[in-house]
């Protein structure tokens, strides 16, 4: 990921409309069966933000995107945890 | 207004068979999901927590995404553990395999939650990896009809590795799927799966095959059964994590000690410090160590030689562990003498 690819995907974390997804101190399948349930219940389009510290949440969730359909925006890094961002997708 | 294609559930593990049968089934058009049980009992949960010891820095990663990711088929995440512990696990109608695997009612229990997801969200049918004969508790003709039944699902489960060997169901009898195009698998033979991945182009599936569940698994099982009798039926989250990690001892009813076997095991140790002592030789390297429990001081004591026993230290006459919990800690002077067969007759 650029630079500037990670001030945007910042920017969006930031974002009033982003939907955090809370998963510190929780390990596999928590993180991800916390964001399937929010991921249902947002608009198609909007963007969540999955905050984890389980090192496997960026492998996972970019996995389950593929799968899914949803797309996969990346990973933030910051001190102690992940942040896995997501827009859910348009689609049916 | 009619759907365009009929719609299937299919559970995906991730291994070898529920990826082709998965494939078998999107292949003929059908609209798949697959389901993904979390039961707490895979020892992918652990390799997962300790990371990837070929590849440092890159996680271990789950084999149901994916696949769900190579064969572009979306994968939910189902999340049992509460209730399999409870109603699977611990009241088994049709008993145990080798160790505490309870795989009948195992197939039972997620084919029936598979069954309410099929009513709840308007799909078809469900389908599965199992081949015929392969296993010798749940995949056998006689049992393999029983779950079947018993889930509720009776003609609308599928085994696409094995159909062919098996009377018509419910999807092929009307024409969902096409049943020459299925597999006519049995038995432990590994071969055939392997020739149809070669052929549909499936090269990075998990090695072994046989499922990643810890339960049929003889020592996990005595782990897990001594947790029982001395925490009650009701273990949480963490205790049932910690019996995939490390040795146990069980040192009296009220105190089990826990060592790390390497330092993957030691580092992922040290997240369940809370709640619990830990152990640390003074001057020595050593595995993390943790006591669980209501620990006596003879408890305390045995626990610090053993720990010692595990260090760098475990030569001296004496030496000094560290201990330390949430209600304070301390030290003691202690031999590391202690003799194989003794910490055997201690082991869990």
């Amino acid at each position: 990921m650029t630079r500037s690819e990670a001030a945007s995907l910042e920017a969006l974390f930031d974002a009033p409309d982003t939907e955090r997804v809370e998963a510190r101190g929780a390990w596999c399948p928590v993180p991800l069966t916390r964001l399937q349930a929010a991921v249902a219940n947002v608009a198609p389009g909007a963007v969540l933000a999955l905050v984890a510290d389980d090192p496997v949440v960026e492998i996972d969730v970019s996995a389950w995107c593929i799968g899914t359909g949803h797309a996969y925006l990346g990973t933030l890094r910051a001190d102690g945890y992940l942040v896995a961002m997501v827009r859910r997708r348009t689609g049916a | 207004m009619k759907r365009p294609s009929p719609r299937a559930l299919g559970l995906l593990s991730g291994g070898l068979d529920s990826t082709l049968a998965a494939h078998l089934v999107a292949s003929q058009g059908v609209e798949v999901l697959g389901l993904h049980f979390s039961t707490g009992f895979c020892l992918a949960d652990r390799h997962r927590l300790i990371g990837n010891a070929n590849n440092p820095g890159r996680p271990y990663r789950n084999d149901a995404l994916h696949a769900g990711a190579r064969l572009e088929i979306p994968i939910e995440i189902v999340d049992i553990r509460e209730d399999y512990l409870e109603q699977v696990v611990l009241r088994p109608r049709h008993g145990y395999g080798t160790g505490m695997n309870p795989c009948i009612d195992c197939r039972i229990y997620m084919l029936g939650r598979a069954r309410e997801i099929l009513l709840e969200r308007d799909f078809d049918f469900v389908f599965t990896g199992e081949v015929l004969g392969q296993r010798p508790l749940s995949q056998r003709r006689v049992p393999m009809q029983q779950i079947a039944e018993e889930s509720g699902l009776h003609g609308l489960l599928l085994r696409p590795l094995s159909a062919r060997l098996m009377p018509p169901t419910i999807p092929e009898q009307r024409g969902w799927i096409d049943r020459d195009r299925l597999e006519a698998m049995s038995g432990r033979n590994r071969t055939p799966q392997i020739e149809l991945a070669e052929r549909l182009g499936i090269v990075d599936y998990p090695q072994p095959s046989g499922g990643c569940c810890t339960l049929p698994d003889e020592h996990f099982s005595r782990k897990l059964r001594d947790l029982l009798a001395h925490d009650g039926n009701r273990p949480d989250e963490d205790q049932l994590m910690l019996l995939k990690i490390g040795r146990h001892f069980r040192l009296s009813p009220g105190a089990k000690l826990i060592v790390g076997r390497n330092a993957g095991e030691s580092d992922l140790l040290t997240r369940f410090a809370e709640g619990r002592s830990r152990l640390e030789v003074e001057d020595h390297q050593g595995a993390t160590t943790l006591l669980d429990g209501a620990p006596s001081a003879a408890d305390l004591e045995l626990a610090c030689r053993i720990a010692a026993r595990y260090s760098q230290a475990r030569d001296a006459e004496r030496v000094r562990v560290r201990w330390e919990s949430g209600d304070g800690r301390g030290s003691l002077s202690v031999s590391p003498s202690l003799t194989d067969e003794a910490l055997e007759r201690l082991r869990i």
